[in-house]
C-alpha cells in the first residue's frame, strides 16, 4: 500500500468514525471540525513520512481521498443508524432546543411529527438523500482540511511544486521504438592549436591546409 | 570563394552546446494553455463559493415562500456543518439563515477572497503563503470565541461575522493555489497515462507491414 493511500485511509477512517458516533459527531457543528481534522491528519501523516516537500495539490488530493473514505463510512453507518436510532436522537435534540427556545422547539416538534408519520419508503429515501448530501459535504471539507494541513504542517522549503505553476508534461520520446541503446553524442572534433590570427574569417587554418581539393560548385 | 565555403562548413560541423536557457524551455502555447486552465479552475471555485453562499440565503427564502421540502433539505445539509442556533444567526424574511453568523462570515469572506484572488496574487503561483498569516487570521475568531465562552466579552453577530470573514478571506489565499496545483497535477497525470497507453512506433510499423 502506498504511503499516500495509507495516510488518506487513516485520516478517512478517523473522520468517518468520529462523525458517525452519536454526540461525538456534534463537534462537526463547528465548521465540520472532525472532517477538517481528518483531512489535516492525512496530510500530517504523509508529510511526516515523505522525504521531499509536500505540495498543496498533494494535500488537497490526500484530503479528497480521506473524504471519500470517510464519506463512504458515513454512508454505510448513518443509513442504518438513522433508521434504528433516528427517533431517539431527534427526541434528545428536540429537548435541547426546547430548553433554548420554546418557539423553535414547538416548530421542531411539528417537523418531527410529520417525519414520524411518513411511510417507511419515503423515510428511507429521505435518509439516503441526506446521507449522500452529508457525504458530498464531507469530501469538500476534507479536501480543505488536507490543503490546510499542508499549510500548517509542511515546514520544509524547496522547489518541489513551489514557485510557479507546474510545467507541462515532458514531450513524448523521439526514438520511435528504436533499440534502447544509450544515445552516444557525436564525438567533438579534435582539439586544434589556436591559429595565429585567432581564426578570423578567411584565415587559413590547419584543417583548410589538409583539406582535399574543393569539389563544390564553382563560383 | 570555394575555400571560404569549405571553411564555413567545417565550422558548422563542430558541436555547439545549446544555451542553458533552452534546456528549461516551455513552449508559449503550453504556457497559454496552463494559464487558461488556471482561470477555469479559479472560475469554478468562484461559482462554487458564491453558489454555497446562495444556498445559505436560499434556505430561509424557500421557507418563507412555503417551499418546505427545499428549505428542509437545505437546513439539513447545512446542519452537518453548523449548529444553526437561531439566537446566533442572521434572519431573512423572518427565518434564520442556514448557518450561524460566524459561519456566514467565514463563507462570505472566503467567497470574497476567491473573487479578489487574481488581484492580490498571480494565478501562475502554486506555492502557499507563509503559515503565520493563517494563524494570525484565525486569532481574532479564536479570541472572540474564547472571550465569549469565558464570559469576559459578550460577542455580537457583527463581531462573529467580521472575525469569521477575516479568517475566510485569508483561507482563500491557501485554498486557491492548492486547487490550482491539484488541477495541474490531475492534468499531468492524465497526459502521462495517455502517453503510456499509446503503442510504440515500431509496433505500428510492424502492423502496417
Amino acid at each position: 500500500m502506498s504511503n499516500k493511500f495509507k495516510s488518506a485511509l487513516i485520516g478517512g477512517v478517523t473522520l468517518g468514525v468520529l462523525s458517525s458516533i452519536p454526540f461525538v459527531s456534534a463537534v462537526n457543528a463547528c465548521c465540520c471540525a472532525w472532517v477538517l481534522l481528518g483531512g489535516a491528519l492525512a496530510s500530517y501523516l504523509y508529510i511526516k513520512e515523505s522525504p521531499t516537500r509536500v505540495t498543496a495539490g498533494e494535500g488537497a488530493q490526500l484530503g479528497l481521498l480521506a473524504g471519500a473514505v470517510g464519506g463512504g463510512i458515513l454512508l454505510l453507518v448513518s443509513i442504518p443508524m438513522g433508521l434504528l436510532f433516528g427517533d431517539a436522537m431527534s427526541g434528545l435534540i428536540l429537548k435541547l432546543f426546547e430548553n433554548m427556545s420554546p418557539q423553535l422547539g414547538e416548530e421542531m416538534r411539528r417537523q418531527l411529527e410529520i417525519q414520524r408519520h411518513m411511510p417507511l419508503g419515503a423515510r428511507l429515501t429521505q435518509i439516503i438523500g441526506y446521507s449522500i448530501m452529508n457525504a458530498i459535504i464531507t469530501v469538500i471539507f476534507a479536501t480543505l482540511g488536507g490543503l490546510l494541513g499542508v499549510a500548517l504542517f509542511e515546514k520544509r522549503k524547496g522547489e518541489t511544486g513551489g514557485g510557479s505553476m507546474s510545467a507541462p508534461p515532458p514531450p513524448p520520446p523521439t526514438d520511435f521504438g528504436a533499440p534502447t541503446a544509450p544515445f552516444a553524442p557525436p564525438t567533438p572534433p579534435p582539439a586544434q592549436p589556436p591559429a595565429a590570427d585567432f581564426g578570423g574569417f578567411g584565415a587559413e587554418t590547419e584543417s583548410d591546409k589538409n583539406a582535399p581539393p574543393d569539389s563544390g560548385p564553382a563560383a | 570563394m570555394n575555400k571560404k565555403g569549405q571553411h564555413g562548413s567545417s565550422r558548422s560541423s563542430s558541436l555547439i552546446p545549446p544555451p542553458s536557457s533552452l534546456l528549461g524551455y516551455v513552449p508559449q502555447s503550453a504556457r497559454d494553455a496552463a494559464e487558461v486552465r488556471a482561470w477555469v479552475v479559479w472560475g469554478a471555485l468562484v461559482v462554487g463559493a458564491c453558489g454555497w453562499l446562495g444556498l445559505i440565503v436560499a434556505a430561509p427564502w424557500a421557507r418563507a415562500h412555503e417551499h418546505e421540502a427545499v428549505a428542509q433539505a437545505l437546513y439539513h445539509a447545512f446542519g452537518a456543518v453548523c449548529h444553526q442556533l437561531p439566537g446566533r444567526s442572521f434572519y431573512l424574511a423572518g427565518e434564520p439563515l442556514a448557518v450561524c453568523a460566524r459561519c456566514l462570515g467565514i463563507y462570505a469572506g472566503f467567497a470574497l477572497g476567491v473573487l479578489c484572488y487574481p488581484l492580490v496574487r498571480s494565478l501562475r503561483r502554486a506555492d502557499l503563503p507563509a503559515r503565520h498569516w493563517l494563524l494570525l487570521a484565525a486569532l481574532p475568531t479564536g479570541v472572540d470565541f474564547a472571550l465569549g465562552v469565558a464570559g469576559l466579552w459578550a460577542n455580537t453577530h457583527a463581531s462573529r461575522a467580521l472575525t469569521g470573514a477575516l479568517l475566510g478571506a485569508v483561507m482563500a489565499l491557501y485554498v486557491v493555489p492548492g486547487l490550482l496545483d491539484l488541477g495541474s497535477r490531475v492534468r499531468a497525470r492524465r497526459a502521462a497515462a495517455r502517453l503510456a497507453a499509446r503503442p510504440p512506433f515500431s509496433t505500428l510499423e510492424g502492423e502496417s507491414r
